[in-house]
């Protein structure tokens, strides 16, 4: 769906229209979903991070600005709200009990959002590469992400990682080195 | 679903423009404007000063073509020059060799008439960004700073006629700098 459409949605949406925000929302949600898993790492709280977002949307929908794009501005949102909901939990994290009987933690998700344990019995060594992936800084490696997996240009990246594209091709170029490394170890 | 109304940059800046300015017409009318207001000097900076005003509160509330989000590529350092230039062009027309005992005299006073008036541009510019200023950060809140602080800046320039360098630099160049410092740090305590 070209950026055309989705401004015509969005106005649409802004107007009242609750069929154009179906719409949208079928367009938008798996790649915001899909960006989102990529910075959280866990599918359930990237779903939830989602739902916000979309709530954050639906209050401020009065900033749009008719014509213009209205992806990169949601992306800006949703890596707010990742980032908030990530900075909440590092502050709430508690010392665990031994005889704790919780459940165990929900696998990570890997690039397309399935467990991460599902695809390491499959392939050992794209468990390899995604296990250095995420010994990567955040930044480094969400560029090679847009960059490298989603196929994004190197604005496209920027706009969505709220950078520059020269920032985006040097983090991808360390990534590049850094992930060499690791996977050679 | 409710229909909202969406934003239009352009007015907005058009609105914002002119309450500011209204409201620096009232305090200058307060305050009285400097003896020698329609000096080429004078009118020279005020001009530099209020271009500088319009030029950043339009990129402070008028996003790049295409976009939702008045985030602009080297927002940080687009303040800065601007903000050099204008100290610069204060220095340059305002600075005479006089050395008394008042020179900093009234920089308190001037500190706080522009900082007063860059309030008014600075309000009103983050009620028109609402919940882009949590996203754009503290540079947007820098560029809002600059603006309101380029008014600021501007109304000293037409009130107070002390030139001395250091009177001109410390406390119209502060005045100038001061929003730039706070709304920076009110957009980035916005966003925790």
């Amino acid at each position: 769906m070209s950026a055309g459409t989705e401004a015509e949605l969005m106005a649409r949406y802004c107007d009242g229209d609750r069929a154009a925000f179906d719409a949208l929302y079928a367009a938008v949600a798996p790649r915001l979903l899909g960006f989102v898993v990529q910075l959280v790492g866990e599918r359930a709280l990237a779903e939830d991070i989602l739902q916000e977002t979309l709530l954050k949307l639906h209050e401020a929908r009065g900033f749009y600005v008719r014509g213009a794009d209205p992806l990169p501005w949601m992306f800006t949102i949703a890596r707010h709200t990742a980032f908030d909901e990530l900075r909440r939990r590092k502050r709430a994290r508690v010392r665990l009990v031994e005889n704790d009987d919780r459940p165990p933690p929900e696998p990570r998700a890997g690039l397309s959002g399935a467990p991460e344990l599902a695809r390491a019995n499959d392939d050992p060594a794209g468990a390899e590469a995604l296990a250095a992936l995420d010994q990567l800084p955040h930044a480094q490696r969400q560029a090679l992400l847009l960059t490298k997996v989603e196929g994004l240009s190197q604005a496209e990246a920027a706009a969505r990682a709220g950078t520059t594209p020269g920032a985006i091709k040097l983090r991808a170029h360390r990534a590049y080195v850094a992930l060499r490394k690791l996977v050679r170890r | 679903m409710r229909p909202v109304r969406t934003r239009r940059p352009r007015l907005q800046l058009a609105v914002v423009a002119l309450l500011s300015l209204a409201a620096l017409a009232g305090l200058l009318t307060v305050f009285r404007p400097r003896y020698d207001v329609r000096s080429a000097a004078v009118m020279i900076v005020a001009g530099l000063c209020a271009l500088a005003f319009v030029a950043e509160l339009w990129w402070a509330l008028v996003p790049p073509p295409g976009q939702v989000l008045p985030l602009r590529r080297g927002a940080a350092a687009r303040v800065a020059l601007t903000w050099l230039v204008m100290v610069t062009a204060l220095v340059i027309a305002g600075h005479d060799a006089a050395l008394g005992p008042s020179v900093m005299a009234s920089a308190r006073a001037c500190l706080l008439v522009g900082t007063m008036t860059a309030l008014v541009p600075a309000l009103l510019t983050l009620v028109a960004l609402r919940s882009a200023v949590e996203l754009g950060g503290w540079r947007l809140g820098a560029v809002v700073g600059g603006a309101a602080g380029a008014l600021g800046a501007l109304c000293l320039e037409l009130h107070c006629a002390n030139t001395h360098l250091f009177h001109v630099v410390v406390a119209h160049g502060g005045a100038a700098l001061l929003p730039i410092g706070i709304f920076a740090a009110v957009a980035a305590w916005a966003r925790r």
